[in-house]
């Protein structure tokens, strides 16, 4: 089993194309889309998960045309979107209730056993009568991952889940996810690259509607081995250093700048560094398909 | 800091498309309504504050009216225009930075407020501009404009707008600044229009108008107590003027909402916090269980089967339903236009059926109408918000990723929003059941008419209802803009309501409509059903097929421009929805057709205009005919077989026309029904068709050779009438299953008839008709020819056999000689021993029978099984009233005097020879209360007196025509009255008589002659005027007096032949008994428009040493004379007035007030000073107390004397 784009193609009525000629080739297992804000990220999980169309392209799950047989993806999908909300004055039980109907689990039975099997899974079985609007962030994301579970599907569909989240929610929502199952697609998108260092057996990097980078995270860190130099500066010295440099990332480090570069040769007294998905990322991001030739 | 936010703020309303937008929409719309308001659209009657008749669209009265009608509309932008002011920071989220900034709470509330004001006025002078544009438009037919007088313009908002913008704007803007909610801050903006109607209710119902006026918060009610009474010259030429109440009314709400700004301004906080709408605290959660060490997990989740096979996609399809209304149910908006609604339809239910101040029984069909009916206002409001709310629910929620990501299939979730939505509304009507039933209860009332409750909810107003929930959430699909969808919503509301003045009148076009349904105890629904249920039909499968269309254009996922929906719609439709569609396609073109085929060619379609049209051609055409003279009919002998079931009448007889005049007769000209088939239709002497008019129905026949005077001739006559099919509306309510009421008037007549003419004078200019005459001079030989009521003939020879079905008792004027059953039917002969006028009328119902007598005279009452309420009442009526008129007039001409109930399609009782046809809703279900006014008694004692008046004494078809008939009946039933229920009656009477007759001649369409002159449609004239006019002269001269005269009158011309009588005959017997001190009363009240202003200016009194009173007063008394169009001239007073002292201690047991000192004085000057001694403690002084003379202000009349 394995989800197939090809080609997808995505320009907004205001101009902004999300996405340019999309190929990928999602297998089995937690896949990781990483990508900046913006990077067309929403926009690609949308279209897989029935809710918007494409220009060109093509999407397969299998033998389904995802962009022609929505209900049929529909039945095998399970889907967290980057937002959502809740009716108001309803109870996580009643909702997923709902939700159960909506996945067609007609059999009253089946629907309550289920409900009460996710909402102890995911830990909310004590608070499943409250209201879920007074939820706290990373309740309402377990919550959501609990109605993405819903009716054994076979693609699900996470879209930034830990944004927002306090590192222990974040942890608890990874120890979730990392339960779903090795045997169908959960593609995990995100910008945050822990997220995918921790999860994801296989990746891909997006950014301005286009892949940069597709693989194992493991072969991609090895990959830039060697070419990532560290270098701690001055504040000031940092824009002739850009100017100089190919300079990939950049953060602050006890009132001076730790910057990172990238190339094959160590460019001015830098440190060489062991890379991690982190430099990845970055080096991917700043200088686009190129990294991808390495 | 004021000064800055408020520049900030108008130049931030200025440099936005939305203030010119409404200033431009409310200018179109003002636009639209003066054009219709000034004669564009043929057959339009329009009809807003009064206008109409010889007033202009343009005259202060108009203006003011339509100003404050239409801004009143207007305040609905408030919310957007004051409202957002400080809505919009909220929404921005700009609060949170602004707030921080030290800025003081008056400088931004009052900066805001000011700046949201001003914009609103600026919106609001489109009105005034539409208007004074609109009557500069040089198409418009100019006769409906006057000068544009610059103060009639600004006086409106001086007074109403500007004041009103403020007060409501402040409440709104604190409702904004409270809740920081756009959707609260509306609702809160309608629920108080709709709590201003509801008070508008109960004002109407203070007596005490200058208390009423300043209780009004918008200032309405002192305008229209104002101009209540205001005629056509007052209307067009005075500027409203800013009275006293009006000014004070004005002070006490602007200080009101003053005081309330102020309040906002004080308790305001800058702060973060926003008030939410919730009956329960919403606790957040917090989580407790902070342990970053984790648990392994693992996942066993139990299996579960996904099924979308179609059973159980059905059994989902209810549950979701069920989902849906629940979560429609529990929104607290819906909750709150529901109790508002309950408590307008529960004020509404108190007023159930009132005429005269009396109500009716609350039987099943009138408390079905009015709470219904009260309802139906609420049920738009609900259907408008729901149907956005569901449309919209996931997306508002955020949800919408979710739902429409899972597996369910559109049309499920389509189908269960809408029927949810239908499921309110069932239980929305079931409410309404369920407080019909408690307000019957509460009344008293017990006869639950369950299936008529169901009938009528469900069958006629669920369907109306769920036509417009499905229309309603197609627009909100389509036009997927929520608050665009309701504005669309409220255009089509608007639209449809309009329509039919803009001459689309055809029901196939007009969505949800049908020729409409009636109920009548007598009938049930009757001939209405069947194409009701074939037009709900037709515009059901209409919105089938919208409600597939929308399906698939349904909003599912991200894509939600139309275009984008709309190429996915061919992926989207499925194979069974076309199915569906084309099958819906083809029953509504199918019904279509065959509505078109009943509508226009079984019958014939046409719209108003067309029917003008004819008119005009007819008089066009025919006029020429008039100074033809026409044989009269002398004997009228018809059989008449009624066929109930099959609404089918057979007319089978002669008429025996003779030439009555000096002159021989060639041709006659016929006014025929085109509508029925003719059998026969002939003359017994040689006559040749030499015209007809087909589609007028109009024959001219010539003599071979011409009937000379005195000369007859037959006309035989076999008709037979029966309604084909059904019509766009206007269904023939005469020939009914239970309840035909037939007259003359569909047989044959003769003589071109000028009573068809078009009277609107404007029209008449535009189809170039020459000014008419709208009743004959009373000198006019030709007119003194012919009675008021009939052309074709005057005292006839009748007899009549009459049959219907064998469940139905048949009534026609006239003996019964012969009663017998053939065939399976009833046949009844009946036959007059004297002659009576040429007015018959032909009766058939299933009815029950009171049966009495009075001097031999034979009195029956026959009425539908269960109005029994007050036949008990009529029959004592009728005695009472033979009584009275045998002795006081002349003798009863007949052996026998019968009642007949017909069905309540039309709202009146007529006196025909010794057989009265009574309608069911006006007194056979009042509900008759010891302070009430009886009207069921009155109205059979006024029918009762039209055996006099019209049957023995007939007036001439001149000016004053009714003065002999109904002026004569108005008096004849006030005495018995009097008689029976004792002269307090007949004051209460006289008051709303003053009320009817000066709020009559406020909305004259043409002039208001003197009484004497009367035309003979002008009702307030000949019942209300003459009510009070008689009452006062029985007064003045005495009832024996008076009554000598009407003897003396009535014995000389009772039966006579032609020239007829006149009212001025009439009044010559009046002036001889009147004593000359008094002849000055005939002139003020039957020969001139008289009116008085009498006030009492102060009261006191004092204690005497010997135990009795003192009393001084000062009155205050001026007399006018009116000309046709109301211009007022003061003229010198020297009239008799009553002056009267009252006391509540005359007896002790019974704090009663009671007069007691009432005598005329000579009033001869303008002020004049009272003082009495009287034995009792003083209550109250009054001038004319019991409203003798006319007067307008009938409040100040009296004066209580306040304890100090």
């Amino acid at each position: 089993m394995e989800l197939k784009i090809v080609n997808l193609s995505k320009t907004y009525p205001n101009g902004v194309q999300a996405l340019k000629n999309v190929n990928l080739t999602i297998p089995k297992g937690m896949f990781g889309l990483l990508g900046p804000n913006g990077a067309g990220k929403s926009t690609l999980m949308r279209t897989i998960a029935t809710l918007q169309e494409a220009d060109n392209g093509e999407v397969r799950l299998n033998d389904i045309d995802v962009l022609k047989q929505k209900s049929k993806v529909r039945k095998r999908l399970g889907y967290l979107p980057q937002e959502f909300g809740v009716y108001p004055k309803i109870s996580a039980e009643t909702m997923l209730n709902h939700f159960a109907e909506l996945k067609g689990i007609s059999n009253k039975g089946e629907r309550k056993d289920i409900v009460k099997a996710l909402l102890e899974q995911t830990n909310l079985y004590h608070v499943r009568n409250k209201n879920i609007s007074g939820y706290s962030g990373g309740m309402k994301q377990r919550f959501g991952i609990a109605q993405a579970l819903l009716g054994d599907p076979n693609l699900i569909i996470v879209d930034e889940p830990t944004a927002g989240l306090d590192p222990a929610e974040r942890n608890r929502f990874h120890n979730l996810l990392s339960e779903i199952g090795e045997n169908i697609i959960v593609i995990l998108s995100t910008h945050i690259v822990d997220d995918v260092s921790d999860l994801c057996k296989k990746m891909a990097i997006i950014n301005q509607g286009e892949v940069l980078l597709q693989g194992d995270p493991s072969e991609l860190i090895e990959n830039i081995e060697g070419k990532i130099w560290e270098k701690v500066i001055e504040k000031k010295e940092l824009e002739s250093y850009q100017e100089k440099f190919n300079i990939i990332s950049s953060r602050l480090y006890l009132g001076k700048i730790i910057i990172h570069a990238f190339g094959d040769t160590n460019p001015n007294s830098f440190e060489p560094i062991k890379p991690n998905l982190e430099d990845v990322y970055f080096s991917s991001i700043k200088n686009g398909k190129k990294i991808v030739n390495l | 800091m004021f000064f800055k936010i408020l520049s900030f703020e108008l130049k931030y309303k200025f440099s936005r498309p939305a203030v010119y937008i409404y200033w431009g929409v409310l200018f179109g719309l003002t636009f639209l309504i003066v054009n219709a308001l000034s004669g564009l659209v043929d057959g339009v009657s329009v009809s807003i504050g009064g206008l109409g008749g010889k007033v202009l669209t343009n005259s202060p009265f108009v203006l003011y009216s339509l100003t404050t009608g239409l801004s009143f509309t207007a305040f609905i932008l408030l919310p957007a225009l004051i409202g957002n002011s400080i809505y919009r920071d909220y929404e921005s989220n700009a609060h949170a930075l602004l707030f921080s900034y030290p800025i003081s709470r008056f400088g931004y509330l009052g900066g805001r407020f000011i700046g949201g004001f001003i914009a609103s006025i600026f919106v609001f002078s489109s009105i005034g501009l539409g208007i004074w544009g609109t009557s500069l438009m040089p198409y418009l037919n100019q006769d409906f404009f006057g000068n544009n007088v610059f103060m009639a313009y600004l006086s409106p908002y001086l007074s109403y707008v500007i004041p009103n913008i403020l007060i409501v704007g402040i409440i709104i803007f604190s409702i904004a600044a409270i809740s920081r909610n756009l959707l609260a801050t509306y609702l809160g903006c309608i629920a108080l229009l709709v709590l201003y109607g509801i008070a508008g209710t109960l004002l109407s119902d203070i007596e005490n108008t200058s208390l009423s006026s300043l209780l009004d918060p918008f200032g309405g009610t002192a305008f229209d107590t104002l101009t209540k009474y205001w005629t056509v010259t007052e209307k067009n030429e005075k500027i409203i003027p800013f009275t006293w109440y009006l000014f004070l009314n004005r002070a006490i709400w602007t200080s009101f909402a003053l005081g309330l700004f102020s309040y906002l301004v004080l308790k305001f906080k800058f702060s973060q916090n926003v008030f939410h709408l919730k009956f329960r605290k919403n606790s957040r959660l917090i989580f407790a269980n902070i342990n970053p060490v984790l648990k392994v997990l693992k996942f066993k989740l139990p299996t579960v089967n996904q099924d979308f096979g179609f059973k159980s996609t059905l059994k989902q399809l209810i549950r979701l339903v069920k989902f849906e209304t629940r979560s429609m149910i529990k929104n607290p908006y819906f909750l709150g236009i529901l109790i508002t609604g309950i408590i307008f339809v529960f004020i509404n239910a108190s007023q159930l059926g009132k005429i005269f101040g009396t109500t009716t029984y609350p039987v099943t069909y009138q408390v079905v109408g009015i709470l219904g009916g009260t309802f139906s206002l609420f049920l738009f409001i609900i259907i408008t918000f729901l149907s956005g709310e569901i449309v919209w629910n996931e997306r508002t929620y955020k949800v919408d990723e979710l739902v429409d990501s899972m597996p369910i299939p559109t049309w499920s979730i389509y189908t269960s929003k809408l029927s949810a939505l239908l499921c309110v509304q069932v239980i929305l009507l079931s409410i309404i059941m369920f407080l019909g039933i408690i307000t019957q209860s509460v009344m008293g009332y017990f006869n639950f008419e369950i299936n008529l409750y169901i009938k009528s909810l469900f069958g006629i107003q669920f369907t109306y209802f769920a036509l417009i929930c499905i229309l309603a959430f197609v627009i909100h699909v389509l036009v997927n803009n929520k608050y665009m969808g309701h504005f669309i919503l409220i255009l089509f509301y608007l639209f449809s309501s309009f329509m039919g003045d803009m001459g689309l009148e055809h029901n196939l076009y007009k969505y949800a409509s049908s020729p409409g349904i009636m109920y009548s105890d007598m009938n049930g629904y009757g001939h209405f059903i069947m194409p009701f249920i074939i037009y709900r039909a037709y515009w059901f499968a209409f919105a089938i097929i919208l409600a597939i269309t929308s399906n698939s254009l349904w909003v599912r996922g991200k894509e939600t421009s139309f275009k984008k929906r709309f190429s996915l719609l061919k992926q989207n439709i499925k194979l069974s929805a076309k199915i569906s569609l084309i099958a819906s396609l083809v029953v509504f073109i199918a019904l279509g057709a065959f509505i078109f085929y009943n509508t226009n060619i079984l019958n014939e379609y046409k719209t108003s205009k067309e029917s003008i049209r004819e008119i005009v051609s007819y008089e066009k055409n025919y006029k020429k005919y008039t100074k033809c003279i026409q044989p009269r009919i002398v004997e009228m002998n018809m059989n008449v077989d009624i066929y109930p079931k099959q609404r089918s009448v057979n007319y089978k007889g002669f008429y025996i026309i003779k030439n009555k005049s000096d002159k021989a007769i060639d041709s006659i000209f016929i006014n025929y029904n085109q509508k029925a088939e003719y059998k026969q239709f002939d003359f017994d002497k040689k006559a040749n068709l030499s015209f007809e008019d087909k589609n007028m129905g109009i024959r001219i026949y010539k003599f071979t050779e011409a009937l000379q005077p005195n000369d007859s001739t037959y006309l035989r006559i076999d008709m037979n009438i029966a309604p084909k099919g059904f019509k766009n509306r206007d269904s023939n309510n005469r020939l009914l299953a239970n309840g035909t009421f037939l007259t003359t008037g569909q047989l044959p007549t003769f003589g071109y008839n000028s009573g068809y003419e078009l009277t609107n004078e404007r029209k008449r200019k535009k189809y170039n008709l020459p000014e008419k005459e709208l009743v004959a001079k009373i000198d006019d030989t030709q007119a003194l020819q012919n009675t008021y009521i009939s052309n074709d003939g005057d005292w006839i020879r009748f007899e009549t056999t009459v049959s219907t079905c064998k469940d139905q008792i048949a009534i026609a004027p006239g003996y019964l000689q012969k009663e017998w059953t053939e065939n399976g039917r009833n046949y009844y002969h009946y036959k007059m021993d004297s002659k009576i006028l040429n007015f018959a009328a032909w009766l058939s119902a299933d009815y029950q029978v009171l049966k009495d007598e009075w001097n031999g005279i034979k009195l029956s009452i026959y009425y539908h099984k269960g109005h029994e309420y007050n036949i008990k009442d009529m029959m004592k009526a009728m005695k009472k009233s033979l009584e009275y008129y045998s002795k006081n007039f002349t003798p009863f001409q007949f052996k026998q005097l019968r009642i007949l109930e017909f069905p309540r399609f039309s709202k009146f009782a007529q006196s025909f020879p010794n057989t009265i046809p009574f309608s069911e809703s006006i007194g056979f279900i009042a509900n008759i209360e010891d302070e009430d006014i009886n009207y069921p008694f009155w109205v059979t004692a006024h029918e009762t007196a039209h055996q006099w008046w019209v049957h023995q004494v007939i007036g001439a078809n001149v000016e004053g025509a009714t003065v002999t008939s109904e002026v004569l009946c108005q008096y004849s039933s006030l005495k018995v009255i009097e008689k029976t229920y004792g002269i307090e009656k007949v004051r209460d009477f006289i008051k709303h008589e003053m009320d009817s007759y000066l709020s009559g001649r406020s909305s004259e369409a043409h002039y208001e002659p003197p009484l004497l002159y009367l035309r003979p449609n002008q009702g307030y004239l000949h019942y209300n005027k003459g009510s009070i006019v008689m009452y006062a002269l029985s007064d003045y001269i005495g009832e024996d007096k008076l009554n000598s005269a009407i003897k003396k009158f009535a014995e000389k011309y009772a039966f006579q032949e032609p020239p007829f009588v006149t009212s001025e005959d009439f009044i010559k017997y009046i002036k001889e008994v009147t004593p000359d001190s008094l002849q000055y009363l005939i002139h003020d009240m039957f020969e001139t428009i008289t009116l008085y202003e009498n006030k009492v200016i102060d009261v006191n009194y004092s204690q005497l040493d010997n135990g009795k009173y003192k009393v001084n007063f000062s009155v205050e008394c001026q007399k006018f004379r009116a000309d046709s169009l109301g211009r007022e001239n003061e003229i010198a007073i020297n009239d008799w007035i009553d002056i009267a002292v009252f006391s509540k201690e005359t007896n002790d047991s019974i704090k009663k007030e009671e007069e007691i000192l009432l005598k005329k004085f000579k009033v001869t000057q303008k002020s004049n000073d009272f003082e009495f001694i009287v034995e009792h403690k003083p209550s109250k002084v009054g001038i004319d107390p019991y409203l003798k003379l006319i007067d307008r202000h009938k409040e100040d009349n009296t004066k209580t004397i306040s304890i100090i």
